[in-house]
């Protein structure tokens, strides 16, 4: 909904009046409906939070208990204990900025080729890319491991960091949504002044395009922070493992004690919390650098 | 049932390790560094790896690197790409068949006729999970058995002799019954006796998996149908099957002081070996026996059935250090080995010397808990699912049956027959491809 | 500049993912749908059988058919996915203050770990003790009806899982949002001056801009529901009664248990072909409903 402008009391006429009133009960029916919305999606968080601080007895009660009783701090502390987490952030660190570097940078060239130029063959190639994922991964694992150990990769973080920067057909086919979005007058314009292709991708198409490249970053870091197959196929190095590989192998070790295990996942959640709400402004309302967009 | 289920689970579908390990070893120095891939984690990792440490203390030529929590399609894909460890272990000995019919696992039979080992050493049940067409393909590191445990406090509540179980399977369908108990709104608060695991229930009425003359499978045998029979009056005679499943959905882990038999939601159950010290660590108070599993009143030839399972051991067939890491098999055999692992463990050892070890059987209350599954173990009753090459495929037809079975979706006459219908159909498939066993 | 010009600017813009195609992917594909026509046992090389495979599944009702038929099942899913994320879109596009708090909520489900996520619907979806029965009861009580088993129960099962899958639709809800900052303001305002409310608006101006996004969440719905499998594989293993014996995880039990890993591929390529001809129609109708304000001209 586009935002209105307010004016003061003094200068309203009376039915100008009533569509403050009618913006302000507007305003406060979409916050009821959003805490009453967040309550169940904030269930299965709170629950985990929840239990990551109980004591073993407590966790399986015949009625939920939500605060716990008494408070088990000392779970954090055991659960971080239990896998280095600090050398596995910095881990998880690393693989994540390539990833995001990699991803965004080869997935916007294909992008602007399948979104604003015409050229032969490029929706049969578009529908290729996108067959790519079709075939369920299960059957492809072998190969593409046996792939990578001949060519010695294998414990390494080449097959986590590699392939990003070979497009990820996930990311192509979002930014080519939006990408298509974009007026054509705007690249036509430009190609009359004699401006290349190249430099109407950086300066033109890309900067109107943040908000949806910002959210390929996000997926892109999220995919590769959360991600814990691939990491524990390539990586036999303990020391070089990732957040995501250090919790499921804790699972396998302490697999009875849930209050642990949520302790962990909660750790490792958090810091994506904390890096979705400090950006998600940008990507959201983005930064237009052209009058054109709201 | 689900949360056991999905512990195991956990971490399958995942890839494998690579070659580093390797790289770090260093041969120049004379020291053979071996990689041994086991499925245990937690307090059970511990208990291995103080027999690790054992073993490295006492062979400073070899060198055993234990990586906990390790599933077996790691060690799969492990082989596949060449580069598997040099020991594993299987934590579904249905495995065995299958990657020994392949020609992954090295044949042990060679190595165990020259170490001096005897068949007559072993217990029931237990060289025989190592075999596959006749010959050896694994080393077995302590067993598994079950016993049936009673709730003796409950037994006391609804007027039962606390000191005396129920010895027959009909005396246990009376028992359970009776010990079903539910609140004033009809629900169930504590069931008489968790249903078990079908594959025990089969095995105690003398149920047959495979044919030992011809090697194919015998899902529908008569026995095999009156099993699961029984199976379905059991679950009947404690409520309706949505009801139980209900409930049994509601219990807690059974490695934890939320276990369902010692906050008194079970009365009876037929579980392993490790409980007693279980029930030490997570619910002193509980009063609890221990007896043999309850016979069909029919075939009194059953008397003292049992269930076997067992840590397997594989050496790969493209193992780097094949006779270093027999070493590491061949003094897990040993009865100071048996028992220092059985002691941290909980398992039965395997050898039948060890069983006698009295450190394992007095001192603490539970070891006489302990003492029962080991005698059990003995019995001639004892049997474990025949290693073969369709194993996985056909205890989930199996477990699928007894689900069909619970809901009365099907009767278990014609349950077993699908599931024949399906496992003969495999197994063929498998001998015409020249990978199924001969013999059983 | 020459058509020919064109030809290759395009191909070099589309350069780096077609490399990529040739180096990682090719070799993968070509050998799974080698060994779709094989005898592969994982362990032994694979044996030439032709088209024994795929005729062994597709006559196989006791698995295979049931197994593609709950995958069906779950594509129910993608309308309410639909509307359910783009309401929730629409919500949060609002610039109020703490409405940051509220995004980086309903994004929640999408970062917590799988298997802290399972363990967690598991115990809120029990029967007897979980939190979604303990509100249901009371609510059902007056009229003399009990909440259902769940995942215990074979007829509510797969709606569990749905139910599961909606929880996590922000991850739809971010590209949504992002996308209804791309909607000119003056189109809002052109549109106000002819008088239309705010139902017309969001129908003749939001959702014709949003389109192309709507297009890209309805796809990949498509694609993800047929590949569903990690949720079902974690917490139900296929039971009960072969209820959520999904389409994936049937094929992972070929791959991983039954060592038929040529049987494994086999049922791959038919998804593909399933979800190729799904993708094509949504494609074939897209020119009707999808708006790209790039393709006017």
């Amino acid at each position: 909904m586009a935002p209105e402008t307010m004016t003061t009391k003094r200068q309203m006429a009376p039915w100008r009046h009533s569509r403050v009133w009618r913006r302000r009960i507007a305003v406060t029916a979409v916050y009821l409906i959003l805490i009453a919305l967040s309550i169940s999606f904030l269930a299965p968080f709170a629950m985990m939070v929840s239990t990551s601080l109980k004591t073993e007895d407590r966790i399986f009660t015949e009625t939920i208990e939500w605060i716990p009783n008494p408070v088990r701090w000392q779970n954090y502390a055991d659960a971080l204990q239990s896998f280095p987490f600090l050398l596995y952030l910095r881990n998880t660190l690393f693989v994540c900025a390539l990833v995001v570097v990699g991803t965004v940078l080869s997935s916007a060239l294909p992008a602007y080729g399948f979104a604003r130029l015409r050229w032969k063959g490029r929706d049969t190639l578009f529908l290729i890319m996108l067959a790519t994922i079709m075939l369920p991964a299960q059957v492809t694992m072998l190969p593409v491991f046996v792939m990578f150990r001949t060519i010695g990769w294998t414990g390494t973080y080449l097959p986590l960091v590699v392939p990003p920067f070979f497009g990820s057909a996930f990311a192509i086919f979002l930014l080519r949504q939006f990408f298509l979005t974009i007026p054509q007058e705007l690249s036509d314009a430009a190609r009359i002044d004699g401006c290349s292709e190249w430099r109407i991708f950086w300066q033109i198409i890309v900067p109107l395009s943040v908000p949806a490249l910002a959210t390929v970053a996000l997926f892109a870091f999220i995919g590769a922070w959360t991600d814990f197959i691939n990491p524990l196929v390539y990586l036999t190095d303990e020391t070089t493992y990732t957040l995501a590989v250090g919790l499921q192998t804790f699972v396998g070790r302490h697999s009875s004690e849930w209050n642990l295990l949520m302790a962990a996942a909660t750790v490792v959640t958090l810091p994506l919390m904390v890096v979705f709400f400090l950006t998600q402004r940008l990507f959201i309302e983005g930064i237009t650098l052209t009058g054109i967009k709201g | 049932m689900h949360l056991n289920r999905f512990i195991l689970s956990i971490g399958a579908g995942v890839g494998i390790m690579g070659a580093t390990a390797c790289q770090r070893r260093q041969p120049a120095s004379g020291v053979v560094h071996l990689r041994a891939w086991t499925m245990w984690g937690g307090d059970e990792a511990e208990a291995f790896q103080v027999v690790v440490d054992e073993f490295n203390r006492t062979h400073p030529h070899i060198q055993v690197h234990n990586l906990p929590a390790v599933e077996d399609t790691k060690i799969i894909r492990a082989i596949v790409a060449n580069d598997p460890p040099e020991i594993f272990t299987l934590r579904d000995p249905g495995y065995l068949g299958s990657l020994a019919g392949n020609g992954a696992l090295l044949c042990l039979d060679d190595l165990f006729k020259q170490s001096g080992l005897r068949e007559s050493d072993y217990a029931p049940g237990s060289l025989s999970q190592c075999r596959y067409n006749g010959k050896l393909y694994a080393m077995i590191y302590l067993m598994d058995c079950f016993a049936l445990l009673w709730n003796k406090d409950a037994f006391r509540d609804v007027g039962l002799d606390p000191e005396r179980p129920p010895k027959t399977l009909s005396e246990l369908l009376d028992y359970a019954r009776k010990l079903t108990r539910r609140d004033s709104n009809g629900r169930i608060v504590r069931i008489g006796m968790m249903p078990p695991d079908p594959l025990i229930i089969i095995s105690a009425f003398g149920g047959q998996f495979i044919d030992p003359k011809t090697g194919m499978p015998t899902a529908d045998h008569p026995r095999n149908i009156e099993a699961l029979e029984w199976y379905r009056r059991l679950i009947e005679v404690q409520g309706s099957p949505e009801e139980v499943n209900a409930f049994q959905a509601g219990f807690g882990q059974e490695m934890g002081i939320n276990n369902p038999f010692l906050v008194g939601k079970v009365a009876m159950m037929i579980n392993g070996q490790w409980n007693p010290y279980w029930f030490q660590r997570y619910g002193p108070k509980v009063r609890y026996g221990a007896a043999p599993i309850p016979y069909p009143d029919h075939y009194p030839e059953q008397k003292i059935p049992t269930w076997l399972g067992g840590n397997i051991f594989c050496i790969p067939v493209n193992c780097k250090y094949p006779k270093q890491a027999w070493e590491f098999l061949r003094w897990t055999q040993t009865v100071d080995a048996q028992v220092l692992f059985a002691s941290t463990m909980h398992g039965v050892p395997n050898i039948l010397e060890a069983r006698k070890e009295r450190s394992l059987r007095e001192g603490e209350p539970w070891k006489r808990a302990f003492a029962v599954f080991m005698d059990v173990a003995n019995s001639p009753n004892a049997r474990h699912f025949p290693p073969t090459p369709i194993t996985g495929l056909y205890q989930y037809e199996i477990y699928n049956a007894a689900d069909f079975v619970r809901y009365g979706t099907k009767t278990p006459a014609q349950a077993l027959r699908d599931v024949q219908k399906r496992v003969y159909r495999e197994m063929l498939f498998w001998r015409r491809s020249g990978h199924a066993p001969k013999t059983a | 500049m020459r058509q020919r010009q064109r030809d290759l600017q395009g191909w070099l813009f589309v350069s780096p993912w077609l490399i990529g195609f040739f180096l990682f992917t090719l070799y993968p594909i070509l050998a799974s749908l080698y060994y779709s026509f094989c005898d592969y046992r994982v362990l032994t090389p694979p044996k030439w059988v032709g088209l024994a495979n795929y005729a062994a599944l597709l006559t196989d009702r006791d698995y295979f058919l049931p197994s593609l038929w709950n995958t069906l099942f779950m594509l129910i899913e993608l309308p309410l996915a639909l509307i359910i994320g783009l309401t929730m879109a629409l919500l949060l596009n609002h610039k109020i203050p703490g409405i940051g708090i509220f995004r980086t909520i309903y994004y929640l489900p999408s970062i917590m770990p799988v298997v802290a996520v399972a363990v967690l619907w598991l115990w809120v979806l029990n029967p007897q003790y979980g939190l979604l029965n303990a509100v249901l009861t009371p609510l059902l009580a007056p009229f003399g009806l009990q909440p259902p088993g769940w995942l215990a129960d074979p007829k509510w099962a797969k709606p569990a899982f749905i139910m599961m899958d909606l929880w996590a639709v922000g991850g739809s809800v971010v590209i949504y949002l992002a996308s209804l900052q791309n909607v000119p303001a003056h189109l809002y305002e052109a549109a106000e001056i002819d008088g239309a409310g705010s139902w017309h608006k969001t129908l003749h101006v939001t959702l014709p801009m949003i389109s192309p996004v709507i297009f890209y969440n309805l796809i990949m719905g498509v694609i993800w529901t047929f590949q569903y499998f990690t949720q079902t594989f974690i917490m139900t293993q296929g039971g009960p009664q072969n209820s959520t014996l999904f389409y994936a995880l049937y094929l992972f039990y070929n791959a991983f248990r039954d060592f038929r890993m040529g049987r494994a591929c086999a049922m791959a390529w038919i998804l593909f072909i399933l979800t190729l001809i799904a993708t094509l129609i949504v494609f074939r109708t897209s020119a009707r409903w999808v708006y790209y304000e790039g393709e006017r001209n």
